[in-house]
């Protein structure tokens, strides 16, 4: 998360990929290139002419100048030193800054992507890598799409500018003290490697002590149980060791650079001091300039860092920028059609239609018809492919297959948004996010009075929790509010898919946690309330779809079975089985 | 990166005196004293020679280049050398001295807090998931690392330094060292009151950062939600909110960070402007060399970088403190209890026995009431009932893994509750529901790491245990590294080798939590081979699923509700009409329906 201007090169990233991520930010704001470039120049000549003031007043002083005149000169440096410090203080502020524009804004657009993906980014991007992608890689690629480029092109002119200086005051000395700043970029770019191969066998021991530690943590029980305490603790230990030898290298590679700048930095003083030093003796140097001299040198150890850096810290950033950019070029699984087609509501139905993860089959032929008002139980085994229904049926997926129509309509050439409100959705495993009760149940749509609210709680069966919270309906829920039961988040998620009134419900087993007679009451009596809506509904307990007019069962991704609820059970078949079973847990409970 | 974010979200404040964590650290850096003594006289070494630049530079503009002196010139130029070799030596092994110091003292540190997590009663591991036990014995220790590395040495080299400078300007030319000093308070003041802005700012960020966190994390497991609701509009508004509080955030912590730069910057041309004006002025007296204004010009940029690295270094420490306190917090809690160590191993002669046993893992809901039961040597006993019904409770008691209320679990006439912990464990195998790997080889997961296992007794389980041909496949044999979680083997596989690993030690005793997941017909026929090799010749607890593995037990025990329900054979128990009927029925319809 380090964004400050300044930031010391610690190597990370993979090879390759590419900086588009980055080169697309700034080709919308090329005011913004020139500015920072303009900025960039006028800042570094300001420096530059810092140490020539030094000197006029050396010789100045030197050459026995009159006070008002030393007054004059010492006026002129403070003033320029202030433009400078000015200089130098706002154009690291406006890297820092564009830095953490960046951070928002990619992190903003990749995250707006995201919104829209199915669940072929899910199982290829688990959310701890999202969240990694996002916070970490993030962090490192926008320090390099502004600081990085900039401090660059700054040293870049630094060198050029002070060399001009430095020539023209005495070509000679230039040439003799410059040349071993030179070999500062040549250590650097030799060096610079070095220390990202030392971080990343550095990485790699990390990852080795945290799959240990997370076995250990996880495997706690079969640890105790082999009394392999001091076993894993020595296993730790070496791989400790291990770590400690890299971390050592990487700490000698590093310390080695740094005694290699002093060096550099200590020869180029020594050369101006002997060199320099002599030709004041001989008077074809001024004190001044020699003075000035030294500043300057001292000014261009900073920049060789800097240049040799860029290529490491690009590499790094590279690989970021992949990693970003992978998450932002994955395609979504749908899209509404350009030509969209406003959908009417009806009939709704599943057409011969298949679907597979991958090599496994999900849905094979599947036919389903939801009548408009009609209670649709849909019941099967786990894995048996319910889920997947639901899936086709909010268009999360598009089907291998057939197809899902609306009144006669394929889905796919429907309005995308306008499709899936027709939907209210209480979900298998009770959905809710860090917001008051209020904002889980209305989420985020307008124009619900309170009245269609405390409906909706009532529908749900929830006033009387609420009622218990000391905030009402404006409790916070999660981390750093009330915990709910499970009954009570998957009611909050009923009162969600209740709001409105939409044409069709689906209830995904939303009602599990609740106790057999509960849920029984709560399903009968939502399905009186709610004539003319069509509702699909999957439970565990058969028992509840009872109430429904007719009963998919599905067996393997087929509809194997259909009918009411009676008449499935008459058949003795799957559905009868499933009854069954239900039946003896029943008991079992009861005993 | 698993401790990534967590430790975002906890601001622990140091509750405890500086003094108190930095003596509980002090024991882990005190092996490396020598190392520590070592760097710290380098390091004084190479301040003060730091600090002698400016003043041969001084002494080569003064005397030599004043007197013309080139003899003079290339002596104070070889003494120049000198100094800056004797300083790279010296700078390079203190770095490094230092680092070692850091790296060893943490390693001991992560080690020791490993060692005494491992050590903990099973109901610490319930309360704290595994995330953030690791982001503790890594996060944390590194952390505090850095107040042995990067702390002590920027607040004693900044100490020095601006001791020395003092030193050094005031003996050169007091007046113009006292000019100097006229400008330090108001910067001090100035850090003092940046510090104070700026850590709230940092929270409010970190705040926030964990707030996107948490709203990616959320956005991500609820998409189908978001998508069928229509909201990812709403969410991509949050999300921008977020980044542009966080945007404000770090711009004004920024802002802050360059006024103080500007400022300290400010204070060097001031300062430089003073030195050169009134000093100028009293060298144009002759009352000051031009070497002297030299010498105070390189120290002024030099002045005020140790009081910013101070002042950096407040922020490091107090989060370094927040970790100790985090540290100690787990370094406190108390071991679970060894028992008395007795010398010979432990072999059972007759019975375990337990003897009306009540037990609650909250202290509310008791999940075993008053159960009694007797297993005798050489008897397999299958614990059957549905799932939270108490059965993994048994062997968890028995296991030592928890202590029971009221009670007592005998192994022969032993109370195991003053058993030595590990001269019980030690003579049970135990084979848990789920296949735990552990980063490692083939070899290494099966003997678990215990060398004095012999490669070839582990080569005869792994026969016995039918997962010979599956180990074969691979090129490497024995010694093929696992990936993560084992993955190279499949589950069927992995439970082959929880009974290799359980069949290497040979035990007196099995405790066997059968894994619930289905296999293939073949997968089962290789484990339901293994198993019987498994319980030949042990006295056995087994918690069942399969009916085939039912059938093998000599006796079942049905726990029902935390009590032992029902107790008899398969027929006997068929023939009653009770909860092990109904449970047999219920999973001969489930496998009729699958």
């Amino acid at each position: 998360m380090k964004t400050a201007d300044s930031r010391q090169p610690t190597a990370d990233g993979r090879k390759g990929g590419s900086l588009r991520i980055v080169f697309e930010f700034w080709r919308q704001r090329p005011g913004w290139v020139i500015g920072l470039f303009v900025g960039t120049v006028v800042v570094t000549a300001i420096s530059i002419v810092f140490p020539y003031i030094l000197r006029i007043i050396v010789d100045g002083i030197r050459r026995g100048v009159t006070q008002p005149e030393l007054v004059r000169f010492v006026l002129l440096l403070v003033g320029f030193g202030f433009l400078r410090v000015a200089g130098e203080v706002l154009l690291p502020f406006s890297r820092a800054r564009i830095n953490e524009l960046y951070q928002w804004k990619v992190r903003s657009e990749v995250f707006r992507r995201a919104l829209d993906m199915g669940h072929t980014f899910s199982a290829r991007y688990p959310t701890g890598d999202v969240m990694e992608r996002l916070d970490h890689d993030m962090g490192e690629l926008s320090w390099f799409a502004c600081s990085g480029l900039f401090r660059f092109a700054a040293a870049g002119l630094t060198v050029v500018f002070a060399l001009v200086i430095m020539v023209r005051m005495n070509p000679l000395l230039t040439l003799i003290t410059v040349l071993p700043l030179g070999l500062a970029v040549l250590v650097w770019m030799r060096l610079g490697p070095l220390v990202y191969s030392w971080f990343m066998k550095w990485r790699q021991k990390i990852s080795e002590v945290n799959n240990q530690l997370e076995a250990a943590f996880t495997g706690i029980r079969l640890a105790k149980s082999y009394s392999m305490e001091e076993r894993l603790g020595r296993k730790l230990r070496s791989t400790l060791d291990e770590r400690v030898g890299v971390a050592m290298g990487e700490a000698r590679t590093e310390a080695k650079i740094d005694i290699m700048y002093m060096a550099i930095a200590g020869v180029a003083t020594l050369l101006v001091l002997w060199v320099g030093g002599a030709q004041v003796v001989h008077k074809s140097l001024t004190l001044g300039a020699f003075i000035a001299f030294n500043a300057y040198i001292l000014m261009l150890v900073g920049p060789m860092f800097d240049i040799g850096n860029l290529f490491v810290s690009g590499r790094r950033a590279q690989g970021a920028a992949e990693r970003i950019d992978s998450l932002r070029q994955h395609p979504p699984e749908v899209v509404s059609p350009a030509a969209p087609v406003q959908p009417v509501p009806g009939e709704l139905r599943l057409n011969r239609l298949s679907f597979v993860y991958g090599t496994k089959t999900a849905l094979r032929d599947a036919e389903m018809v939801f009548a408009p008002g009609q209670k649709v139980g849909i019941a099967g085994t786990v894995g048996s492919g319910k889920s997947t229904v639901f899936r086709v049926l909010f268009r999360m997926a598009d089907p291998h297959q057939g197809s899902v129509t609306l009144s006669g309509q394929d889905i796919r050439q429907l309005d995308l948004d306008a499709y899936r409100k027709l939907f209210g959705y209480a979900p298998q495993e009770a959905t809710l996010f860090s917001d008051t009760v209020k904002g889980n149940i209305v989420f985020g749509r307008e124009n619900v009075s309170d009245e269609q609210l405390q409906a909706v709680v009532a529908g749900a069966e929830f006033s009387g929790d609420v009622a218990g919270f000391p905030k009402g309906l404006d409790e916070m829920l999660g981390e750093r509010g009330t915990r709910l039961s499970g009954g009570q988040k998957e009611r909050v998620a009923i009162a969600r898919a209740l709001v409105g009134r939409p044409p069709i419900m689906v209830f995904d087993d939303a009602t599990s946690a609740l106790d057999a007679e509960t849920e029984k009451e709560l399903v009968n009596r939502m399905m009186n309330e709610l004539p003319g809506v069509t509702v699909s509904i999957v439970s565990h307990r058969l028992s509840v779809l009872s109430a429904c007019d007719w009963v998919y069962v599905l067996d393997a991704g087929k509809v194997k079975e259909q009918g009411t609820h009676e008449e499935l059970l008459a058949k003795q078949g799957l559905y009868w089985k499933l009854y069954q079973r239900q039946l003896i847990s029943e008991e079992l409970e009861k005993l | 990166m698993h401790w990534h974010g967590d430790i975002d979200l906890e601001e622990t404040r140091p509750t405890g005196k500086a003094g108190t964590y930095v003596r509980r650290l002090w024991p882990f850096f005190r092996p490396y004293l020598r190392r520590v003594i070592g760097a710290g006289v380098l390091l004084l070494f190479s301040t003060g020679l730091g600090l002698l630049g400016p003043v041969l530079l001084k002494r080569a503009i003064d005397v030599n280049i004043g007197q013309g002196d080139l003899r003079g010139l290339a002596f104070t130029s070889l003494v120049y050398l000198a100094v800056q070799l004797a300083l790279l030596v010296a700078s390079y092994f203190q770095q490094v001295w230092l680092a070692l110091v850091g790296e060893r003292g943490a390693a001991d540190l992560k080690h020791a807090l490993f060692r005494h997590v491992l050590d903990l009663p099973m109901s610490f591991f319930d309360k704290t998931p595994a995330g953030k036990l690791i982001s503790r014995v890594e996060s944390d220790t590194e952390a505090m690392k850095m107040l042995f590395t990067r702390t002590s040495v920027v607040l004693a080299q900044s100490a020095l330094m601006l001791a020395g400078m003092s030193i050094i300007m005031g003996v050169t030319s007091l007046r113009l060292f006292l000019l100097v000093l006229v400008l330090l308070p108001p910067f001090v003041v100035a850090f003092w009151v940046f510090q104070k802005k700026v850590r709230p700012v940092y929270i409010q960020v970190r705040r926030t950062v964990a707030e996107t966190n948490n709203l990616v994390s959320e956005t991500l497991k609820g998409l189908p939600v978001i998508q069928v609701f229509c909201q990812q509009e709403r969410l991509a508004q949050r999300m921008d909110d977020l980044n542009r509080l966080k945007y404000k955030g770090e711009l004004k912590a920024t802002i802050l960070w360059h006024a103080v730069w500007m400022l300290v910057d400010f204070g060097e041309v001031l300062g430089m402007g003073l030195v050169l004006g009134i000093g100028g002025a009293w060298a144009l007296k002759g009352q000051l060399t031009i070497g002297t204004l030299f010498l105070f010009v390189s120290y002024i940029t030099r002045l005020f970088g140790p009081l910013r690295a101070i002042s950096d270094q407040i922020n490091v420490m107090q989060r370094a403190f927040a970790s100790a306190e985090r540290t100690f917090q787990v370094l406190d809690l108390a071991s679970e209890p060894v028992g008395t160590p007795v010398g010979e191993p432990f072999h059972l002669k007759e019975a375990i026995t337990g003897e009306n046993i009540n037990f609650t893992y909250d202290g509310q809901n008791l999940v075993l009431k008053d159960v009694s039961l007797v297993v005798r040597k050489g008897e397999k006993v299958a614990l059957v009932g549905e799932t939270g019904g108490g059965k993994t409770s048994v062997v968890n008691l028995f296991m030592k893994f928890y202590a029971a209320q009221s009670g007592r679990i005998r192994c022969d006439d032993e109370d195991i509750s003053t058993m030595e912990k590990h001269r019980l464990r030690s003579a049970v195998g135990f084979v848990p529901q789920e296949v735990v790997m552990f980063p490692g080889s083939v070899l290494d997961n099966l003997r678990l790491f215990d060398e004095t296992i012999s490669r070839e007794q582990v080569i005869g389980a792994v026969r016995r245990a039918r997962i010979d041909e599956a180990i074969a496949r691979f090129p490497q044999g024995y010694d093929t590294v696992l990936t993560e979680g084992g993955a190279n083997f499949s589950l069927g596989e992995r439970q082959l080798l929880a009974f290799a690993r359980a069949l290497v030690r040979d035990p007196d005793i099995l405790i066997l939590d059968e894994a619930t997941s289905s296999v293939d017909p073949h997968t089962e026929h290789l484990i339901q081979e293994g198993l019987e090799e498994l319980l030949k010749g042990r006295t056995a607890i087994v918690v069942a699923h399969r009916l085939a593995t039912i059938r093998m037990a000599d006796r079942v025990l049905v726990v029902h509700k935390g009590r032992i329900a029902e107790e008899g054979s398969h027929e006997e128990l068929l023939a009653k009409d009770g909860i092990y009927s109904r449970l047999y029925r219920l999973q001969y319809v489930a496998e009729a329906a699958t």
